[in-house]
């Protein structure tokens, strides 16, 4: 179902809610991921989703298509994620200057819904001692295959400055491989 | 007797006659054809060189761009995804779940209301000499702007620019300022901020908002 579509769907109060069914269907479980990703924790996750769709319901009416739909929702998705987590550090009276997320570590070795092996646990780990930022770009990326210039409409920082940050990224979590071997 | 093509003594050539001639043949027209048709491609590789373009600085980054995608597909190998997972049938629940919070918010928010403004209260007597003071300092600054301005080109074509933007737009402007100002205060106020994005923010609002907090 082509984005156009459902925002014109969405545009009628009739068939509002068919719309936003619809791009429930569409995005949940590529949004729900980007957050888990970012979070950790599924039950962090889940809350977060519903926050961001609520969001989504609440806005959509004024949504301007001058950027693609599922980029403007990546950003509030992003955007609440980094909140969440920010306020997880200023509540476990962590500094705010260290933007590594080391202290998920705890939350990922403490979560049932997490089965990987041990390249994927190692990967998990080397992620966590990325800037936060940083981190969030690579799974963009990694994960998500997304392209660099649709990652930039997310963050709203430049193509160049995110292709530095990914190789960068990439680089320091094949020195922790190496280093954990 | 001498070869006519090679001045070559014919005592030489005692090679039959037809084996002098050569044995390859062409396609029709093709010798007509061939300066028309040289010129042609020549003209074509010109125009691919010239058409094609890069972005600025694409040689500089291609080398680490190709060798950050080398590590990415070796770490692919051994790790594609991320090995977290969800509780069984989560996602087969999570749209109906979802609908069901978007209408009970829809029932449940309130905007919440801005505290009232702070007003000293001043003894009648000892605000009348103020408010005369005010009102002959805006008498006297209103006749000097319009006494300066009124007269100056510039002002007068700034007024005339102003006079072209549409009241609508004048308005959503100051309403713009005055919710920033909104939500500047429950930005500092730590107020639930889950329940005063509403209706009417733009993109960029929401967007101010999350950098704020961030």
């Amino acid at each position: 179902m082509e984005d156009a579509h459902i925002l014109k769907i969405f545009a009628n109060e009739k068939t509002r809610e068919e719309a936003f069914a619809m791009l429930l269907e569409k995005y949940q479980q590529k949004i729900y991921w980007h957050i888990r990703r970012l979070v950790i924790d599924h039950d962090d996750a889940d809350d977060l989703v519903q926050d961001v769709f609520i969001k989504v319901w609440k806005n959509l009416a004024g949504f301007r298509e001058d950027a693609q739909l599922y980029t403007w929702i990546y950003r509030i998705a992003t955007n609440e994620s980094l909140t969440f987590l920010k306020r997880k550090k200023q509540r476990q009276n962590l500094s705010l200057d260290d933007d590594s997320s080391s202290y998920l570590a705890e939350t990922l070795e403490d979560t049932s819904y997490f089965n990987g092996n041990d390249a994927q646990l190692k990967l998990q780990q080397a992620l966590l001692t990325l800037p936060e930022k940083q981190r969030l770009v690579f799974n963009m990326k990694y994960f998500d295959d997304m392209k660099y210039d649709e990652i930039s409409e997310v963050v709203g920082t430049s193509v160049g400055a995110l292709k530095a940050s990914y190789h960068l990224a990439v680089k320091k979590i094949e020195h922790f491989f190496d280093k954990t071997d | 007797m001498t070869d006519k093509y090679t001045n070559r003594n014919d005592s030489l050539g005692n090679l039959q006659d037809g084996l002098h001639s050569n044995p390859f043949a062409v396609p029709d027209g093709y010798f007509e054809d061939l300066a028309k048709s040289s010129l042609l491609r020549i003209k074509l590789r010109q125009d691919m060189d010239e058409g094609l373009t890069v972005p600025n600085g694409y040689f500089d980054n291609l080398s680490e761009d190709i060798q950050a995608r080398i590590r990415t597909e070796e770490l692919k190998d051994s790790v594609a995804v991320s090995g977290m997972e969800v509780p069984s049938g989560y996602f087969e629940g999570l749209s109906a779940k979802l609908m069901t919070a978007i209408r009970d918010t829809d029932k449940d928010v309130v905007l919440p209301s801005m505290p009232p403004p702070v007003v000293k209260r001043m003894r009648t007597r000892q605000w009348l000499p103020y408010a005369a003071a005010s009102l002959l300092m805006l008498a006297l600054g209103l006749g000097t702007y319009l006494g300066v301005n009124l007269s100056d080109p510039n002002t007068i074509a700034a007024n005339d620019h102003l006079q072209a933007v549409p009241d609508q737009e004048i308005i959503s402007y100051l309403e713009l300022y005055a919710e920033a100002d909104y939500m500047l205060y429950h930005a500092t106020h730590d107020t639930n901020l889950d329940e005063w994005v509403g209706e009417g923010f733009s993109e960029e609002d929401i967007e101010a908002y999350f950098n704020d907090t961030l």
